[in-house]
């Protein structure tokens, strides 16, 4: 019974992940797609919840989450917001 | 052009599920994972902090933690002897930023007050999330690396929300974070030397045959497993990570407010 409930979340987690890749590919503002990248990342880190690895959680949302959605924001800073087709 | 993209993602889920069904379900690359406990994950969870064997034990709670300083602590030590080579990379190629003082930011308020407000919450809520991460590590998911990079995004918010400025009055400087790093990874070396002066092994936690330290880490402070040497390194890791991240990105805030006031070199 819980493992039907686990794959059924994991793979709603991991479709809804796939949605948000498939969102930001076709994004045209680069801090939209930061925000998105970090949406993509929470999704992840439930997926990897479900799959029982909480150590691999909270390292993967301090650095996926927090250190690399702040580094793309620095390397946004540092060119302009929106991407010419 | 919208329906071509969707039918190529349509296409490359199919083929993403057909790989995972292909290599779990059938088993192409070998026999399934087994769904049961593996039979060396079942040793280590047997021996952790079992009593009736004093020469195999961690004596941490927590597994992982157990093997990432005590079983295989040699790998985690060149691991962040990595991480402190690739920061110090980095730094390099901003060496002529590293020692230069801080121009006194114009702005010294950063972005919005609704963002600031938030931002103070977060801050102090990340500063408990971390230090409890970090000093919990023996005893719960988490540790040194986790609780470091948590506290690394204190600094950043500051740069990012506030200014360069505003976080360096704050005690954030690169010249700290230097400090703290490099002292910090001096630090786990002494954890690391101390039992074999005193007569045992290098990186050495509880007693092992043939190793005749005459002290060994405290096991317990007030009933709380500590796990030996386990809690400090934890606590060092996490001084190391979290200046080793703070350098790197006060060094990036730096550069581009440095830039963007015209100052370049």
């Amino acid at each position: 019974m819980f493992l039907v409930l686990h794959l059924v979340l994991l793979s709603v987690v991991l479709g809804a992940s796939f949605v948000t890749i498939f969102l930001l590919v076709f994004e045209k503002d680069l801090l939209k797609m930061i925000v998105l990248s970090a949406a993509q990342s929470t999704f992840y880190a439930i997926a990897l919840y479900i799959l029982m690895v909480p150590d691999v959680v909270l390292a993967y949302i301090a650095v996926a989450v927090g250190i690399y959605t702040a580094l793309l924001m620095f390397a946004v800073k540092k060119t302009e917001r929106y991407e010419e087709v | 052009m919208k329906w071509l993209s969707f039918i190529t993602a349509v296409s490359i889920l199919i083929v993403l599920f057909g790989i995972a069904y292909a290599l779990v379900v059938m088993g192409i690359s070998g026999p399934p994972a087994p769904t049961a406990l593996r039979a060396l994950g079942e040793k280590y969870l047997y021996y952790m902090i079992n009593p009736y064997y004093p020469f195999l034990r961690a004596e941490s709670p927590e597994a992982v933690s157990a093997i990432l300083w005590d079983y295989r602590g040699l790998d985690t030590l060149y691991e962040t002897m990595v991480l402190f080579a690739a920061i110090i990379g980095a730094v390099l190629i901003y060496r002529d930023y590293l020692y230069e003082p801080t121009k006194k930011s114009t702005r010294v308020f950063g972005l919005s007050l609704i963002v600031r407000s938030v931002s103070k919450i977060v801050i102090w809520l990340t500063l408990i999330t971390a230090l409890a991460l970090g000093l919990t590590g023996q005893l719960t998911p988490g540790g040194g690396f986790v609780g470091g990079a948590a506290f690394a995004v204190i600094p950043v918010l500051l740069v990012l929300v506030y200014t360069i400025g505003y976080a360096e009055k704050l005690g954030f400087t690169k010249e700290k974070a230097l400090l703290l790093r490099t002292s910090a990874l001096l630090l786990l070396l002494v954890v690391i030397i101390v039992p074999y002066l005193l007569g045992g092994y290098v990186f050495q936690n509880q007693p092992k045959p043939g190793a005749t330290s005459i002290y060994y880490p405290p096991r317990f402070l007030d009933q709380t497993p500590l796990g030996g040497s386990l809690f400090f390194l934890n606590l060092i890791e996490l001084f190391a990570v979290a200046g080793a991240f703070t350098l790197s990105f006060v060094l990036l805030g730096l550069i581009t407010s440095v830039r963007e006031e015209g100052g370049e070199k």
